[in-house]
């Protein structure tokens, strides 16, 4: 495998990739920070030769290996959920399990977009201010005169209204 | 543990809230149930992809359509009651015109915060979406832009704002000269056009530092950037650096004084002949005299960035 084989890859699932490291961080900005170092190591390993037979699950494990330096670094993470390898690896079981299904990124995008379209109007405007503004549930009460609770409560709703969406059209789309 | 059971737990996970014994319950479940495992997938699947087009701008559209739609009807109004409605509308109108036009203008895209700079050729410190900008002083100009970021350029540098383009939140177009980018966190990429090639910021933070026409030269200090041009393209990272077109060490372009910097204790000044001695840190003397000539360049003595009288 040439190395700019191996960084095509990387460019073609960075999405995955970054849904894998978000899943074990649940913080995007910790997410986008890591997958950025993943991006680093994989040049890396690629200028020196590596070729891995399976691209992805060769990836997550690196990615998997800097979320884990990440967390023995921060002092701060919770004693409770020190138990990150058990974690990471039924994180690891759900990803390779649905491997398919997360593979055509493109197909998941344009779902999702249907998906968002198919919000009320004030879902949608929720929906930016979250993830675009980047706001907080607070701010967005603040600015959309709703209490946190609210907002909590609607925001969960929200996703989950999507990723049953965009799930519906998935399986219809594998059953065509 | 029923779906919907789960779907709470994964509503806390995702919000950073679960208690100890609820995060057990939540890891357990994931890791024996095989409807959890996909229901989880799902979920933070499409909370990355929500999180990806939010960057890229994709609901910028969703907000605009989202205003609220209103019809005002007049029918069943006594005659003063119209009035009243006339009056407040007019006060209404009245206050949004003067509000527009005392808001700042969205098509700012940045703003000079020290150093001398022509913006449009003009001398100027707002810099709006398309404006050309030359650094003309002989000290760096810093910018503040809309985004956050911050370039602090070189003397000499001519770059236009292009701000916003599809998935990419600014772009550069520099044409000269150069200087550090530190671009801020999140909300899409940031790029860099020359002729040479391009620069895209492909993580979270960088700084680079650019010298173009003619060649292109970047340094990342800090995060990951990608450059593409001239049918190659490269990712470096962190104490990495790249060039695109000419070597680094080429000839600076015509008419582009390379400056001489030095620094010390500046020791005997002689204010007749406008010449004084520094004391180098290496523990040398060099004489140093303003407005004389070096070849066919003309030798300004700056102290601290401002120029020496």
């Amino acid at each position: 495998m040439e190395p700019s084989t191996l960084a095509r890859q990387f460019v073609q699932h960075r999405d995955l990739l970054y849904g894998y490291v978000f899943a074990l961080t649940r913080d995007h900005n910790l997410a986008e920070d890591i997958l950025q170092d993943v991006g680093v190591s994989i040049l890396t390993e690629a200028a020196r030769g590596t070729m891995p037979e399976h691209f992805l699950a060769w990836a997550r494990g690196l990615a998997r290996n800097r979320v884990a330096d990440h967390y023995r670094r921060a002092a701060s993470r919770r004693q409770h959920e020190m138990s990150f390898e058990q974690f990471a690896d039924a994180v690891d079981l759900a990803f390779t399990e649905h491997s398919r299904t997360l593979e055509d990124n493109h197909q998941q995008l344009q779902f999702l977009r249907e998906c968002v379209g198919g919000l009320t109007a004030r879902v949608r405007r929720m929906i930016h201010l979250r993830y675009h503004d980047r706001l907080s549930l607070d701010e967005i009460a603040s600015s959309l005169a709703w209490t946190s609770g609210a907002i909590k409560v609607a925001l969960s709703r929200a996703r989950r209204v999507l990723a049953d969406c965009v799930g519906r059209k998935l399986r219809r789309e594998e059953a065509t | 543990m029923s779906a919907d059971s789960f779907d709470e737990l994964l509503d806390m996970y995702l919000l950073g809230e679960l208690n100890e014994q609820q995060w057990a319950e939540f890891q357990a479940a994931i890791a024996t149930d095989s409807a959890a495992r996909a229901r989880f997938v799902q979920s933070v699947s499409v909370e990355a992809h929500l999180h990806r087009l939010g960057a890229s701008g994709e609901f910028a559209a969703a907000r605009a359509s989202a205003a609220p739609r209103w019809k005002l009807s007049l029918r069943g109004l006594s005659r003063w009651q119209r009035g009243a409605v006339a009056a407040i509308l007019l006060i209404a109108v009245t206050g949004m015109i003067v509000f527009y036009a005392l808001r700042e203008d969205s098509s700012l895209m940045g703003r000079v915060e020290s150093g001398s700079v022509l913006v449009d050729g003009k001398s100027g410190d707002r810099i709006r979406e398309g404006s050309s900008v030359r650094i003309t002083g002989m000290s760096p100009a810093v910018i503040h832009l809309a985004d956050g970021s911050i370039a602090t350029l070189d003397p000499g540098t001519q770059l236009v704002v292009k701000g916003r383009e599809k998935d990419v939140r600014q772009v550069i177009q520099l044409a000269g000269g150069g200087g550090q980018f530190q671009v801020s966190h999140g909300g899409g990429q940031f790029r860099i056009d020359t002729a040479a090639g391009s620069v895209t910021v492909l993580g979270t933070q960088f700084t680079a530092v650019l010298r173009a026409p003619g060649g292109l030269y970047v340094s990342v200090t800090a995060g990951t950037v990608r450059l593409d041009g001239q049918g190659k393209s490269m990712t470096l990272g962190a104490g990495q650096s790249g060039t695109l077109g000419v070597a680094v060490n080429s000839p600076l372009p015509s008419g582009v004084a390379e400056p001489l910097v030095a620094s010390g204790t500046i020791g005997l000044v002689d204010s007749k002949n406008l010449s004084f001695v520094l004391a180098e840190s290496d523990g040398s003397e060099s004489r140093y005299k303003a407005g004389s000539k070096t070849g066919d360049r003309e030798t300004d003595v700056f102290l601290d960035g401002r120029k020496s009288t």
